[in-house]
Parts: C-alpha cells; structure tokens; sequence
C-alpha cells in the first residue's frame, strides 16, 4: 500500500472525502510508524471534520491537530498553531486534511514553506459520484485550479468514488477507471483507491479491485441516527 | 431518472429547483447554507440564469420579491438569522401573493446563537415571523433525496396557491451526504402568468400591491386569504406514520430529528414495545389528521425536537386533551441521542412520566 | 372648426386628480415621468417601482405596470425584476427617508453593481406621508416634528449628500441633482430624467436624478415661499448640475 513521502496532504473539491480518506490513512501509517499527526486545516466547512472525531483518534494512537475551543465550534478560517511546527518536524509523520475547493486549499499554501517540496506529497481526492467531477475533463480542470490555489502541483491522486449505501463493487471500479483516465489528462497516477471495508469480503469486488492499492474505509463521521446508510458530509 | 449523485442537502437544493425550472437565486452568505449560493453561481449561469449575491438578506428577499411580481421561478436560502431579516419581505410577498422558495437550514439560537443544527425556527416559519395575518407553506425533509423532491414540490404549490414555500431544514441535513436521483417532472409552471408586472401590452396594467389602505378592502383580502390557507390546509398536509398498526407509544418529529427517532422505533419494536412515528412533513399546514389516525391505538405521544419545544405545541393542539403528549428536546447544537429518547419512552411505557428535558443539562452548571 | 389640442395629460397617465397637497412638486415629477415616457414610447415596456412615502399611491396616475415595495428597499425589487426582464425598463421613485436613511444599502449597492434601472429621488428635506419627521437630508437648523430645536449637528448630524456620494461608484453611468423650483429648472429637470432613461435603455449603467422638491405643509410655507426656500436654502446645500454623464448619452 501507497505511503508517500513524509507530509501527506490530501486535497479535493468539497465533500470528495477528504477527511474520512485523510483520517483512514494516517490510522493506517500509526501502523508501522510511532510518530503520526492528523493536522485539520478545513478551514471552509464547520461540519464533519476531523476535529469531530478527535476523542477516537487519540486513542488510536495518534496525534490530532486542530484549532481550540471555542474557535473549534465555529466557522472561523483558523489555522492551528502547532501546524507549522509538525510539518517542519523530521520526526513526525503529518496528514493534512485540507478544506475542500481551492478556497480551503488555500490553507495549505500557508504552510508549504515549512518542509522541502520533496517531503510533501498533495494528493487529490476524488468521487466521480458527485457533481462537477463525474468526467475526465471535469476532474482535471478542478484539479489545476485546486494546484493554483495551493501553489503546488498535486503529485496524486486518490480515487474515492461511492455512492454512500448504494456503493457497489462496479461502482468503486468505474470510479477508478474515470480517475485514472483524468490522471493521464494531467500526468498524474491514482495512488490509491479507496473502498469500505465491508466490501473487502465480497468476491465480486476482490475480482474488479485485483491490481489496485486499496485503503480500507471505516468511518468516523458518523450520523447521529447511527445507522451507516448514507454517510454525514466528510465522506 | 438520471444516474443518482452523492450530493450534500445544500447541493441538492439548488440542483432540484434548477431541475424546477428555477433560474434566479438571490442571496446573502450565511453558514451553514453556504454550499446553495455556492452551487447556484456555478450552474446558474451555465443554464442562462442569474445568480446574484445581494447585500444583505433584506435586499435578496426583495429581488425575490421583484422577479416573482416579474413572473419568475425564483429562489433564496439562508440561515435563522437571515431569516428573521428576510421575515419583513416575506410578509410582502404574501400580502402581495407572489410565489417563491425560501429556504432555511436552520442553526441554533437566538441571537448569533451558533452554527450547528437545530428545529428552533419552528415558530418563526409556521406561526409568522413577519407581521401581519399570513402563512408561508413550510416543508420538513427528512432526507436528502426528500429535500430535492420537496425543493421541486415547493415551486409547484407556490405557484399553484401564489404564495411562499418554505424549506426547513438544519444544519445536518443540508451538510450531509447521501445518493439522490433527481425525477423528470413536467413542468407545471403556468407561463406566462398574467397578473406578472412584464410591461403593459396589450393589456390593462398590472399592480403588485400589499397596501389596501381602506380598512374595508384590507379586511376582505385579509380574508381572502385566509379562504385561500384554508385550501391549502385541506389539500396539502403531508405526514408519514411509522406504525405496524398496533402502536401505543409515538414519536413525533419531523427532519433530522425523525431520522434518529425511526432508529429509535426500530430498535424498540426488536425490544417487542409497541412503538410508532409520525413525521409531519408539512409543518404549515400541520398535518393535524394524522393525530385522529393514531389516536385509535396510541395512548401516549412524545414530541422530540432540536428546540425547547415548538412543534409540540401544534401536537397538543392535534391530539386536543385525548392523550398526554410528553416533550424531549436538545437545543444549541447538540442532538437528542437515541439513548434519552429510549429512556424517556421506557418511563412513559412503564406509566411514569419522563425526564423533564432540559434539568440534568442545566444542573450540570456553569452558565 | 378644428381644434388642435396643445396641451394634454401625458398619453401614459390617466384622468385620476392627484392627491397631493397644493404646491407640492409630486405632481411636477409625476408629470415629467409620464412625458419622457410618452417621448421613449415605452409605455408598454416600463415598469415603476412605487416607494413607501406620499407617491405610494403613485400607480394610481399611470397606465403601466407597477409593482410597490417596501420602504427602502425598492432598488432591490428593481433589480429583480430587471434581472428577469433584462429589455424592459424599470424605474424607482423615492423620496429621501426612503432611498437615503432606510434604504441607504440598497441604492448604493444598486449603483455599485451598475443595474441598469432609473432611480428618481424626491429630496424635499423632510418626511413627508408621516408628517414632518426630520428627513437624512433635513437642513441644519431646520425645524421637524423631531427636531423642534432646529436640526442640530451635533446631535442629529449633518444632511446627506446622495448625488455626490453615489458619483463615487463606477457602476453609477448618470448622477445628477436638478430642482423644480422654477420653470426653467423644470426643463433642465425634463432634460435630466430624460438622459438618466437613456443611460439605461443603452445599456450603460445606474443612473438616478435627485430632484430638489417642496414640501409647503410640512414646511408650513405657502406653495410659492416654499419654492423661494428650495432656491435660497436647499441648493446652496445641494448643489444642482450633471455629477456623472456619459458621453454616450447625448
């Protein structure tokens, strides 16, 4: 499975799945690795963000990054202060979950001078179910403005097609296949792809997902009915 | 019916009312609906509309108030707070009787309150909000995929009953994420509408008024339009029952609320209690018949809101002194979880009446 | 015998007899609206705003379309009906409290995005339909209803400047301040109105008219001391010319 390099951003257009993607990956690396920060830099949406679920990621081991209360509670575009330091830190592993459409990846231009460009990876999620981002062409012209507003390339991207409860194998599939065309658009691999980990026992999806690197989803932005059909914005 | 999309609440909304034949969205930035304006600048424009950011929300609601007197579909959404500015238009345009949608994705208050969900506008949008004897249609979504079936109801009944639709939704709803299929529909919008202020050709000239200044006038268009709510209450209650026939215990709630109270029902029925769920869909008109439905078999109800207890007063009015009708509610943010609902229904089943709601929270202090 | 009629009742106005005071100059913009726009033959693709204030009632008079708003906020309702009806001209009509106290917003916010609407603007110093309040552009040490000592700056501020405040916005195309206090400054008054319509009808942007305007009741002046008042108090104040003018516009 992808790791990257040391700094992980993940990047995208709102409600891709950032922060569900960026929360799964950093628990992934807390595997194999003592140092691993999770950083919330959503600085655009004041919903299902990873400072909501910070108890659980505490637990896990891991280091979560996010602006104090009473800022946490509201819709101010706050940087953490202790974001500048974790990215510059040799140490750590870092995960940014960065705000959704150039606007929120705006905060992580403010944060790019803190480490060499060939410590970072910017990767950019995508989910070919949801609007402006179903075709190639959609993908890629939302990715360079994305770049633009966080004056760095994407070196990228994750494909994290579903459609909440209805996902099916064929669909996590076709989502790469849309993803990978706009990644030759633009020059650029699918890293990984992602799917729940309740499909990872079903045998039609072992045969359409063999050859590709697959992140396992659990969610942590869960509904407050507590039943998984549909998932809360995040994912 | 197209491929289903993953799309927020927000973005749902504004995809259902450009589907409705919308083409002009007014509005003013307001967490949490910031998403619709959002999505209405980038796709209206691309279906020869007009999106147009107003300086405030007392100058969006009177665009409004001008491209539905010029005969347009025509739409704005905001907050609680902006909706209190826009209460002085609304009131204008149901005097005037003019169609529009307005949405609220409601936050908590009052004041600046805060920005997570919450059912506390349930007065202001059923019982008024602006001055004067009016009703505005108030809708409910439990979903999102009800959101932008409602969204596209919402312009047919303002234009079938010339007056405003409201969409009350909350913060959750309008965030969360779930798969929609948006619906072919005809559209019913009748074009071009002739009482229209469109420039007078051809005809006698068109006023859009809501000043009758001679109290005699005044009194009979205020009963008017109470004729024409009366109507409206006739043929546009909407609910849901949740029931296999048998309940004695109900819910009731509408919106996200409903959602955690289904799970609530479904978890009790397994516990073999005789439970059961009313969702208004409408909020205006209250769907007061579905109470006479239940009454048969229930002997109890309790109302769960995300407010100090608004709705329940409409049930209390519905189910008039048959039954006692019990209150939980969360307010400012927080969500009434599974676990307090299912206690209090455990104490009214056991013939105990509930916690209060409300005591535990405020003797844990502080404030 | 024939008799050539010279003199009439613009095409687009009625036979209805206004209800304003005696000297009161409503009747004068009224008339000036109606003749400009017999002149555009627009009749049948106008439509006016009607204002919170003594022309509330001003649909009364014409024979278009007219949609009343509420106070302040009638260069709002404009722009949405201009947004839908992007060919058709529309015009507001209001008086000081209106468009420069409750509805300062809207009309600056108007200008600023350049609609391409008509605002005319009645500033006669005082509120009028609510009976002789001070108005945002009431003159110091004049005597209202609410400031019976005479406006004092010091308490109630100083009057304001709409013509030469809204000039400062690009999406303002024409910007003048004329006054009806005489014949020849009727004229100059037609001539203003008569170019703020192009201005919109060309597509180039806002443009509004401030008309210096009588108010003898609630002045407590007779028809012709008030007129008197607008030349020797009111433009010293408000200065009367063309602020913004496109070349375009002849």
């Amino acid at each position: 499975m992808f790791a990257g390099r040391r700094v992980v951003a993940f990047v995208g257009p709102y409600g891709s799945g950032k922060t569900e993607v960026s929360i799964n990956f950093a628990v992934f690396l807390r595997r194999t690795r003592d140092n691993v920060a999770i950083v919330d830099l959503d600085v655009v949406t004041p919903y299902c963000r990873t400072r909501e679920a910070r108890a659980e990621l505490e637990a896990l081991g891991l280091r979560v990054v996010y602006p104090r209360e009473p800022i946490s509670y509201t819709d101010l575009p706050v940087i953490p202060a202790e974001a500048r330091g974790l990215v510059g830190n040799d140490s750590y592993n870092v995960v940014l979950d960065v705000g959704g459409d150039p606007a929120g990846a705006r905060a992580f231009g403010s944060l790019a001078d803190c480490a060499p460009a060939d410590s970072m990876d910017l990767l950019f999620v995508v989910n070919t179910r949801r609007p402006f981002t179903g075709h190639p062409d959609g993908i890629a012209s939302y990715l360079r403005a994305i770049e633009a507003a966080a004056g760095r390339k994407c070196t990228g991207l994750v494909s994290n097609t579903h459609l909440g409860s209805l996902t099916t194998a064929e669909e996590v599939r076709r989502g790469y296949e849309v993803a990978s065309q706009a990644g030759r658009k633009v020059g650029l691999p699918v890293v990984f792809t992602c799917a729940m980990e309740s499909l990872m026992d079903d045998d039609d999806f072992r045969e359409l997902a063999s050859g590709l690197d697959i992140l396992p989803l659990r969610l942590f932005m869960r509904p407050p009915w507590g039943e998984q059909a549909g998932a809360v914005g995040g994912v | 019916m197209g491929d289903p999309m993953l799309m927020k609440g927000n973005e749902a909304v504004g995809e259902a009312a450009i589907r409705a034949g919308c083409r002009y969205f007014f509005g003013y930035p307001i967490t949490p609906q910031n998403e619709i304006p959002e999505y209405m600048s980038r796709r209206l424009p691309a279906v020869g509309g007009v999106f147009l950011q107003a300086e405030s929300e007392l100058a969006a609601i009177n665009m409004v108030y001008g491209a539905a007197g010029a005969g347009a579909r025509v739409m704005t959404s905001s907050s609680g707070p902006g909706i209190s500015l826009k209460s002085e238009g609304i009131s204008y345009i149901a005097g005037a009787e003019l169609p529009c949608v307005i949405v609220n994705m409601v936050r908590a208050g009052p004041g600046l309150g805060g920005i997570q969900p919450a059912q506390s506008d349930y007065f202001q949008a059923t019982k008024g909000g602006g001055h004067g004897d009016y009703r505005v249609v108030v809708l409910g979504p439990g979903s999102v995929q009800e959101l932008a079936d409602l969204v596209m109801d919402a312009f047919d009944i303002a234009d079938r009953y010339r007056n405003p639709v409201m969409i009350m939704g909350d913060g959750i709803l309008g965030q969360m994420m779930e798969p929609v299929e948006f619906k072919e529909r005809p559209l019913s919008s009748p074009d071009p509408k002739p009482w229209a202020t469109t420039g007078a050709k051809g005809r006698k000239p068109n006023i859009i008024t809501s000043i009758h200044i001679d109290p005699e006038v005044l009194d009979r268009h205020n009963w008017h339009l109470q004729e024409k709510y009366r109507e409206i209450v006739e043929r546009e209650a909407r609910f849901e029952i949740v029931d296999a026939g048998d309940s004695e215990i109900f819910l009731v709630a509408y919106g996200t609320t409903a959602r955690i109270c289904r799970g609530v029902v479904e978890k009790l029925r397994e516990r073999g209690l005789k439970i059961g769920l009313v969702r208004p869909i409408t909020l205006w008109p209250f769907p007061a018949r579905a109470f006479d439905e239940v009454c048969r078999t229930g002997r109890a109800f309790l109302t769960v809101e995300m407010s100090t207890g608004q709705m329940v007063e409409d049930v209390r009015l519905a189910v008039a002194g048959r039954r006692p009708v019990y209150f939980y509610g969360r307010t400012g943010g927080a969500l009434p979880s599974p676990k307090a609902i299912m206690e209090r229904v455990l104490q009214i089943a056991d013939g105990r009446e509930p916690d209060p709601p409300g005591e535990s929270i405020r003797k844990q202090g502080g404030a | 015998m024939i008799v050539e009629r010279i003199f009439g009742r613009p095409r687009c106005m009625n036979e209805m007899v206004m209800r304003y005071c005696p000297g009161c100059t409503h009747g004068i913009a009224h008339r000036l609206v109606g003749e400009i726009i017999d002149e555009l033959d627009i009749a049948e693709t106008t439509i006016g705003i009607a204002p919170v204030g003594c022309s509330v009632f001003m649909y009364d008079y014409f024979n278009i379309d007219f949609h009343q708003a509420a106070h302040g906020r009638a260069p709002a309702v404009a722009t949405g009906i201009k947004r839908v009806l992007p060919d058709r001209v529309v015009f507001t009509y209001q008086g000081d409290g209106d468009l420069a106290s409750i509805g300062t917003a809207e009309v600056v916010h108007a200008a600023m995005r350049g609609e391409k609407i008509t605002v005319i603007f009645i500033n006669n110093a005082v509120y009028g339909m609510t009976s002789g309040q001070m108005a945002p552009t009431t003159l110091i040490g004049q005597v209202t209803t609410t400031t019976p000592g005479g406006r004092d700056p010091q308490r109630a501020g100083y009057p304001i400047r709409m013509a030469e405040l809204l000039s400062t916005l690009d999406g303002a195309a024409y910007v003048a301040r004329v006054s009806m206090h005489n014949p020849a400054n009727v004229a100059k008054a037609r001539k203003a109105l008569l170019k703020a319509f192009k201005t919109q009808i060309q597509g180039i942007g806002f443009s509004i008219v401030e008309l210096l305007s009588s108010c003898p009741t609630n002045w407590g002046k007779s028809p012709a001391d008030a007129l008197r008042w607008i030349e020797e108090k009111m433009i010293p104040v408000f200065p009367l010319g063309e602020f913004k003018s496109p070349k375009e516009v002849e």
